[in-house]
């Protein structure tokens, strides 16, 4: 019992001692025609001060703490002129078959957590729980509070998410939201709450190691690079 | 004990589901259905050949393959009955959509606007009898796609994106969509089925090789 304490005592300070990341704004822009989606990370954030090194901040696996685990397929840290701050870049594919950001990736990236969604007249209505996703994109989404109550049984839905009732097994309030589909570019952006964020600081990284391209980024560069030079 | 038993069972055959997943069965219709909705992704290289060569090259029936390897395009149409092959090229834009997608946009419209190279941009070759024969026998329609999905993360590369074969068997006004990613064949035992894929990877390719578009730049 003394050495599961010990062990206990030992991961509650490893957990405390590593510095946590942050973004203060997320914007995900969907190319239908490839299926590809590109997230950004605008002002990445640090719980702790003083010069981050590269493999603390290695880009896919901020990725995949942003944006959930997607199909990253190249990811990178750039310093981003306009704010003189770090800014993160994924690049994901969803399978390219089905033209349907709704396959986690693009609605998945911007609010992590269960949600249930439904495609009706040409629209994905989405329908999540929780904190409510500040939008800044001046696309109408016709994003709306459906109801306060934190128990579903407490709510009525739209019929079509009426008919997804046993699907909701999330806490209320409840929003909903609208996209349109069948669209050749979407394009995205939210922010987050400044109270998560209360104490973080932008990111400090060494410049010389930006940009920090992973290894799937710098294949492709190199890839366009090669083709750029070809006859 | 029993537990233990179901954990090891989901966990051998939970590649199996993964590999169920990512290539399709002879007419699985949940697949077939995908790829066949209104903005199905071959609509986009439709678009595109249209707009540079005509809307008449998709007139007749045949089997439409779009083929695109190292940022070039290429669409061959084959006449089940005749050995002619008529075949498009897109001009070479020097880049891939994969790290700026916005650019490479704007880049191929530039391009597209000339349309006076169009004639240096097309050629009709002849197949042999063996090859015509070889090629209605692979029914790529029939296995409607392989994607990334299917292969492990050890043989991933992301230059594959842009190796792909895609396009559609049109008869009587329908098209039957199919949509196969290269995939480097690292694997000792493969499933059967990917042997439809590396076939048509083969024959295009072999096609693909003896293809030049003077001019064509």
């Amino acid at each position: 019992m003394k050495k599961f304490s010990l062990l206990v005592v030992i991961l509650l300070f490893i957990s405390c001692a590593a510095p946590q990341y942050g973004i203060e704004r997320r914007k995900a822009d969907y190319f239908d025609e490839w299926g590809l989606v590109r997230l950004t990370g605008l002002n990445v954030l640090s719980s702790v001060s003083g010069v981050a090194s590269a493999e603390d901040v290695a880009p896919e696996k901020l990725c995949a703490e942003f944006f959930g685990y997607l199909n990253v397929y190249g990811a990178r840290l750039y310093l981003d002129d306009s704010t003189g701050n770090v800014s993160l870049e994924c690049l994901a594919l969803i399978v390219p078959i089905k033209s349907s950001f709704t396959e986690g990736a693009f609605i998945g990236s911007m609010k992590r957590g269960p949600k249930v969604w439904v495609k009706e007249d040409s629209l994905y209505h989405i329908l999540y729980g929780g904190k409510e996703i500040k939008f800044l994109s001046e696309e109408n989404l016709h994003h709306r509070l459906v109801c306060q109550e934190k128990e579903k049984d407490s709510c009525h839905f739209e019929n079509r998410f009426e008919r997804e009732r046993d699907n909701i097994d999330f806490k209320g309030p409840y929003y909903e939201l609208s996209i349109p589909a069948n669209r050749p570019f979407f394009s995205l952006m939210t922010l987050t709450d400044p109270k998560d964020l209360k104490g973080y600081k932008p990111l400090k990284l060494d410049p010389s190691i930006l940009p920090l391209e992973s290894p799937g980024y710098k294949k492709l560069r190199e890839y366009e690079e090669s083709l750029a030079n070809r006859k | 004990m029993r537990a233990l038993y179901i954990f090891v069972t989901i966990f051998v055959a939970l590649p199996a589901f993964v590999k169920a997943s990512c290539f399709s069965e002879q007419n699985d219709e949940v697949f077939v259905q995908s790829l066949s909705g209104s903005h199905a992704i071959f609509e986009y290289r439709v678009k595109l050949f249209s707009a540079f060569f005509g809307e008449s090259v998709f007139g007749e029936d045949g089997l439409f393959v779009f083929y695109e390897k190292n940022g070039l395009q290429r669409l061959f149409v084959f006449d089940q009955n005749q050995n002619s092959v008529k075949t498009y090229q897109l001009p070479r834009l020097k880049m891939s959509p994969w790290l700026n997608p916005e650019m490479y946009i704007e880049k191929r419209n530039t391009v597209l606007a000339r349309k006076e190279r169009a004639e240096s941009c097309r050629q009709t070759i002849f197949l042999d009898s063996a090859t015509h024969a070889n090629l209605w026998q692979l029914r790529m329609e029939k296995h409607a796609f392989l994607s990334n999905r299917c292969i492990t993360q050890k043989n991933l590369d992301p230059r594959q994106f842009n190796h792909v074969i895609m396009g559609f068997m049109q008869q009587h006004g329908s098209r039957k969509p199919f949509y196969f990613i290269k995939f480097e064949n690292y694997e000792k035992k493969m499933p059967e089925m990917f042997e439809a894929y590396t076939k048509s990877f083969d024959m295009i390719e072999n096609l693909d090789d003896k293809i030049v578009f003077e001019g064509c730049q």
